[in-house]
């Protein structure tokens, strides 16, 4: 027994070493900088919470963090409820139809963050984009999709879930592949409708791989700063500023990296209670 | 079967990791060699007396892309360099402009930041307090002539200067300028204009439905996004009108009179004249100058180091892309270019600061000069080029390189002696604070002032 603690504590030191160095140092040392007054990473004076109190009592941080939060919250709403639907069209199918369906499905979550960001701000863009060449041979107006507030916000929120279905459809599709066909089949000689075995077998079954989506896909979405900083720049006005890209502005545009230090705790212990909530909430035992 | 695929599966995996190994074992001796103090065997056998060192640059050019003439040019100035100090190699490591300065300093505290720096205006003070930079002088501006510094003596030169001492160098200078379509000035029989009025009377004649595309086009472009980088119009309007746009503290002298008046002048172009898109307030730089190309804007304003780039990829004549100074509030007296630019230095805690001093006094030199202006199609940096290559300038071709001479003459840079962070962001957002946030003109401008000195611990 002892010999196979030995070995487990063995096994497990290089990813330990490796957690500890890329992740566990840099989050003591980022907890330290937000302490200190740090303009150009010169080290001014300790200031203790000081970075923390300025940050929540900023009127535009906290808007900016509302918008965060609704954005990710109905972007993965809208993924995972699209992604359910066609995972469970999907594992209807067989062959080709199949395969073809998941590939396209996969693109936008493999492709490049910016180059799909920039596409669509293409495709948005007011008199020289697809949209509205399709919306002018329709006989309508143009639609300044990214230059309103409303819609550009829309628009973001489409564009996240847009990236983020196709995965969602993925992971929810190995959970159906992974259920006993003998469970289904018998709740058909038990005469359960389709919407019964979703409710009462299927949707049961997969709780895990649609709790792991959902943490992954709110998590990616409020950590996101790639997407609303390509496709609307935060624009108009701070109408998608997410919390992220007001850290990138602190630290990359304003040099506040006491500042941007203290953000970035903040949105870690945000994130972790978001993720202590859901496991909560869907009685998950890790 | 299933053996065979596991032979197979493992001799790819031991090659794999072989090849990778070797290559990084090249890679490492490279790296090795940027502190070996070894002697190097040359080409021909012989042992060089010069030692091996890579000089590491970071800049957002890139010498291995032929995508514009200057990356070219820096590439050819390397291989001159290169071939003139035996066993030296300059490493660029290519970077995004946003974000690069900040890396730098980040890598300034972990030792690992790069021998030669570019960085940008008003990323100079900052860069300074953190002490990041080598005096220039104690690599070779000491040994420079009266004449030789004569030559380069401006207001870029005197930028970031602290108790008499050069830190950086400008080597690509440029200023925010009004690009236009000379054919469509042309066709209608316009002239450039050179005042606020008759950039309006210009633009409201321009603007309505392109005969040959049939695409709506607008008569000025101007880019309100923060996201956008180069001042506007509207911070020329200032600048003309108050001599300045910063009190002697530092703070932002916006919410006045005149910060008005420029404010109203440019929601008048949006909503009343329509010579301007509603779209501008989410429009970048980046945006514009892509419009621009495809035909949507007959003029705009942007950072005339570009002219040459925009000229490659206009999708009409390239010819008829022409440059302007910015107009002025009366004829004759335009107002004062924004200068800005790409500052060059070399870290002060370089082990290759010699070398990398070296390399960039090789990038200013008058032979380098001329290089960047012919084939990078920059505007020179030096008197002397302006005068020698007068003749390549003042052609139909680059008489945009004459315009940005002429803006830089005459241009402004802000103080250096206070980190200005921002700013030109905080004048984009008193437009964007009325369009989209509904403030009272005051208001907005009041709250870009509070937003700029706030951040600035002004």
């Amino acid at each position: 027994m002892k010999t196979n603690n030995k070995n487990g504590i063995l096994y497990i030191t290089p990813a330990m070493i490796i957690l500890f160095s890329f992740l566990i140092i840099p989050l003591i040392y980022t907890l330290y900088c937000s302490l200190f007054e740090l303009d150009y990473l010169v080290k001014g004076d300790f200031i203790g919470l000081e970075n923390y109190t300025k940050l929540i009592t900023d009127g535009k941080i906290l808007r900016s963090l509302i918008n965060t939060i609704w954005i990710s919250i109905v972007a993965t709403i809208i993924s995972m409820v699209l992604g359910l639907c066609l995972a469970l069209w999907i594992d209807r199918k067989k062959g080709f139809i199949s395969y073809f369906i998941q590939m396209i499905g996969l693109i936008p979550w493999l492709i490049s963050m910016v180059v799909a960001g920039l596409l669509w701000r293409w495709l948005f863009d007011g008199d020289l984009g697809l949209f509205n060449y399709i919306i002018n041979l329709l006989g309508f107006e143009s639609i300044y999709v990214i230059q309103n507030k409303t819609s550009a916000i829309v628009a973001l929120i489409f564009v996240m879930s847009w990236r983020t279905i196709g995965y969602a459809m993925i992971m929810i599709l190995a959970g159906l592949k992974g259920i006993d066909e003998s469970l289904i089949e018998a709740s058909r000689v038990d005469g359960a409708t389709a919407w019964q075995t979703l409710k009462n077998i299927k949707l049961p079954l997969i709780k895990t791989p649609l709790l792991l989506s959902t943490i992954v896909l709110t998590v990616s979405n409020f950590t996101n700063n790639t997407l609303p900083k390509v496709f609307t720049s935060g624009g108009p006005g701070s109408a998608t500023t997410v919390i992220t890209l007001e850290q990138y502005n602190m630290s990359f545009r304003y040099y506040k990296f006491g500042e941007s230090s203290a953000l970035s705790i903040i949105i870690m212990i945000i994130t972790t209670i978001v993720i202590a909530l859901y496991i909560k909430v869907a009685k998950y035992k890790i | 079967m299933k053996k065979l695929m596991r032979i197979f599966l493992c001799l790819v995996l031991v090659l794999s990791i072989t090849a990778c190994g070797s290559e990084e074992n090249e890679k490492n001796n490279v790296d090795d060699g940027s502190s070996s103090e070894d002697v190097v065997d040359n080409s021909n056998g012989d042992l060089s007396d010069e030692k091996e060192q890579t000089v590491t640059m970071w800049t957002f050019l890139d010498p291995d892309s032929t995508a514009n003439g200057r990356n070219i040019a820096l590439a050819e100035m390397i291989k001159t360099f290169e071939a003139e100090h035996q066993g030296v190699t300059i490493n660029v490591e290519s970077q995004d402009y946003n974000t690069m300065t900040a890396k730098f300093l980040a890598a300034t505290t972990t030792g690992d930041a790069p021998d030669i720096i570019w960085c940008g205006r008003d990323e100079i003070p900052g860069v300074l307090d953190a002490n990041a930079l080598e005096p220039l002088e104690n690599l070779f501006l000491d040994e420079w002539s009266d004449e030789e510094v004569e030559d380069i003596n401006d207001g870029f030169f005197s930028y970031g200067t602290r108790d008499d001492n050069h830190y950086v160098l400008c080597l690509s200078k440029n200023a925010p300028v009004l690009y236009y379509r000379a054919d469509l000035f042309e066709e209608n029989n316009l002239e450039v204009p050179k005042t606020w009025e008759g950039l309006v009377e210009v633009a409201k004649a321009l603007t309505g439905n392109d005969v040959e595309t049939g695409m709506y086009r607008y008569g000025l472009g101007q880019s309100f996004s923060t996201e956008s980088t180069d001042a506007q119009l509207m911070a020329n309007m200032i600048l003309d009108s108050q001599g300045t746009m910063f009190n002697e503290d530092g703070t932002a002298n916006w919410a006045t009179k005149e910060g008005e008046e420029a404010l109203d002048w440019t929601l008048k172009c949006i909503n009343e004249w329509e010579i301007t898109p509603q779209e501008a307030v989410n429009t970048t730089n980046e945006d514009l100058f892509l419009q621009f190309k495809a035909g949507k804007y007959a003029m705009i304003i942007g950072g005339g180091v570009r002219a040459a780039a925009i000229k490659e990829e206009a999708t009409f004549d390239a010819d008829y892309v022409q440059l302007s100074v910015v107009p002025g509030s009366s004829e004759g007296s335009p107002s004062p270019a924004i200068l800005d630019g790409w500052f060059v230095g070399v870290w002060s805690e370089s082990e290759q600061k010699e070398m990398a001093g070296k390399f960039l006094e090789h990038m200013y030199t008058p032979e380098a000069d001329e290089l960047w202006v012919k084939t990078g199609g920059q505007a020179p940096v030096r008197k002397s080029t302006l005068e020698n290559l007068s003749d390549h300038i003042n052609t139909e071709e680059n008489k945009f390189l004459a315009v940005l001479s002429e803006g830089f003459a005459t241009g402004w840079l802000p103080e250096d002696d206070l980190a200005l962070t921002g700013w030109m962001y905080d004048i984009n957002q008193t437009v964007i604070n009325v369009l989209i946030e509904d403030m009272s003109m005051q208001d907005a401008l009041k709250s870009s002032e509070s937003d700029f000195n706030t951040r600035n611990s002004r």
